[in-house]
């Protein structure tokens, strides 16, 4: 080999180290560098995801005790087969109200109607068969919250606290996709209410849940209470029924309706 | 590609870098902002068993973040364009598979999320939005240089910056 070829050969090895070098430098996909870069996203990335979880667990707590909400129920309430039943049994016009604790257009028709509802249990004009079932039970975070919520209202009918009961679980709603109220907070919320002793082991055993449950299921296998909506006809929170007929009362023609058949106008 | 110059490439890539880290710094901020939706968003693909489905919403939204600081901070482009990659793949078999099933949902690729009626379903247009942002990771993925990133930096300060021609 001349000393010219070898020259040539070297400059070759050369340029191409130095091509390999522009290249690393374009990617830094290679190298001791790539190695180092590659680490700093996977610590960063752990790093991030860490502080990130760790601040949010911080920033939502568990909710704030129920606000105790004192209505003033001059009407009697029973219940049967799972269904809180208000109001004289002589009142001549009925209402049905499907509801779930944790559903916010359940809190919206409450929030509406709910002194509209009062008004009329107390005159004697209607009275008020509430199912409350456990249609949204996964939708809390943990899951739950309905079927927990649910099977409280009912021990609150047994213990005679029902409509403030219900109305607290109102007040301030769990949001859907949150936490929901834990069995201390609903057992404490009967307490403040004047719940006897056997509220607390009824609320915290589930004693109502097979019952809830058995409601969800006939109320989404009656064909009477399916309503039309964009995703075809299917039972949905809150269904509201005034004498057997099915009024929908999320439209402003229907919530006015509502509140027409239940005024004392409406009752003979 | 001959024609084109690596400079100009670099220019285009430091624009597809940037809008890359645009996409998950927003993306996952808006679900970081909102826990609540995003587990209900999470839920609404059906796919994961519940007590899974919580773990999953408190972690994805730090995960985008965390890839998105990655990608703009231009640190190890290449695996952070292929992790890109990866995790698009994984959102739009989750879209696909919602679709396919009938489910009426919203992605939540950007908040929101959750179950919407069957006329306000988009998927078409969410899997085209994925596949853009999937054409942005395979750019990076296949070409990372770019400005404005530390890859460089790291190159010409590290030990593997002996240039052989000096």
């Amino acid at each position: 080999m001349g000393h010219s070829q070898r020259v040539k050969r070297a400059k070759k090895a050369s340029q191409a180290g130095s091509r390999a070098v522009n290249a690393a430098r374009r990617s830094a996909g290679s190298g001791r560098a790539g190695i180092y870069a590659g680490l700093a996203v996977i610590v960063v990335l752990g790093v991030v995801v860490g502080l990130g979880v760790w601040a949010s667990r911080g920033r939502t707590p568990t909710l704030a005790a129920v606000p105790p909400v004192r209505v003033s129920a001059t009407y009697p309430v029973d219940v049967r087969d799972g269904v809180v039943v208000a109001g004289q049994p002589s009142a001549p016009t009925s209402v049905d109200a499907y509801e779930d604790f944790l559903c916010p257009i359940c809190d919206a028709f409450e929030s509406q109607h709910a002194s509209t509802i009062q008004q009329a249990l107390t005159a004697g004009r209607i009275s008020v068969h509430y199912h409350m079932l456990n249609l949204l039970e996964d939708r809390s975070n943990p899951p739950g919250y309905s079927l927990q919520a649910a099977n409280a209202g009912l021990c609150a009918a047994q213990a005679g606290v029902f409509p403030s009961y219900h109305a607290s679980l109102y007040a301030k709603q769990p949001q859907e996709g949150g936490p929901g109220y834990t069995l201390d907070q609903l057992a404490a919320l009967g307490h403040a209410l004047g719940a006897g002793t056997s509220f607390e082991s009824c609320t915290r055993s589930g004693t109502y849940d097979a019952q809830v449950k058995a409601q969800l299921s006939a109320a989404e296998n009656n064909q009477t209470l399916l309503q039309q909506g964009p995703n075809g006809s299917s039972f949905g929170t809150p269904t509201v029924l005034v004498n057997g007929k099915l009024i929908p009362v999320l439209n402003p023609t229907g919530s006015a309706q509502f509140d027409q058949l239940i005024s004392p106008a409406n009752t003979p | 590609m001959s024609g084109v110059s690596a400079r100009a490439l670099d220019v285009v890539g430091t624009v597809v870098r940037l809008g890359l880290a645009a996409v998950w710094l927003v993306a996952g901020g808006l679900k970081a902002a909102d826990p609540a939706q995003t587990y209900l968003a999470v839920q609404a693909y059906q796919v994961l068993p519940g007590g899974v489905v919580s773990s999953v919403a408190a972690v994805l939204p730090f995960v985008e973040i965390g890839l998105g600081l990655v990608v703009l901070a231009g640190v190890g482009t290449r695996l952070a364009a292929a992790l890109s990659g990866l995790l698009l793949v994984v959102f739009m078999a989750g879209v696909a598979q919602v679709w396919a099933r009938g489910l009426t949902i919203d992605c939540g690729c950007f908040g929101g999320g959750g179950q919407v009626a069957a006329d306000r379903t988009a998927y078409g247009l969410e899997l085209a939005r994925d596949t853009g942002f999937l054409l942005l990771a395979g750019w990076l993925l296949i070409r990372p240089g770019s400005y404005l990133g530390l890859d460089r930096a790291l190159v010409r300060g590290g030990p593997v910056a002996v240039d052989a021609s000096q």
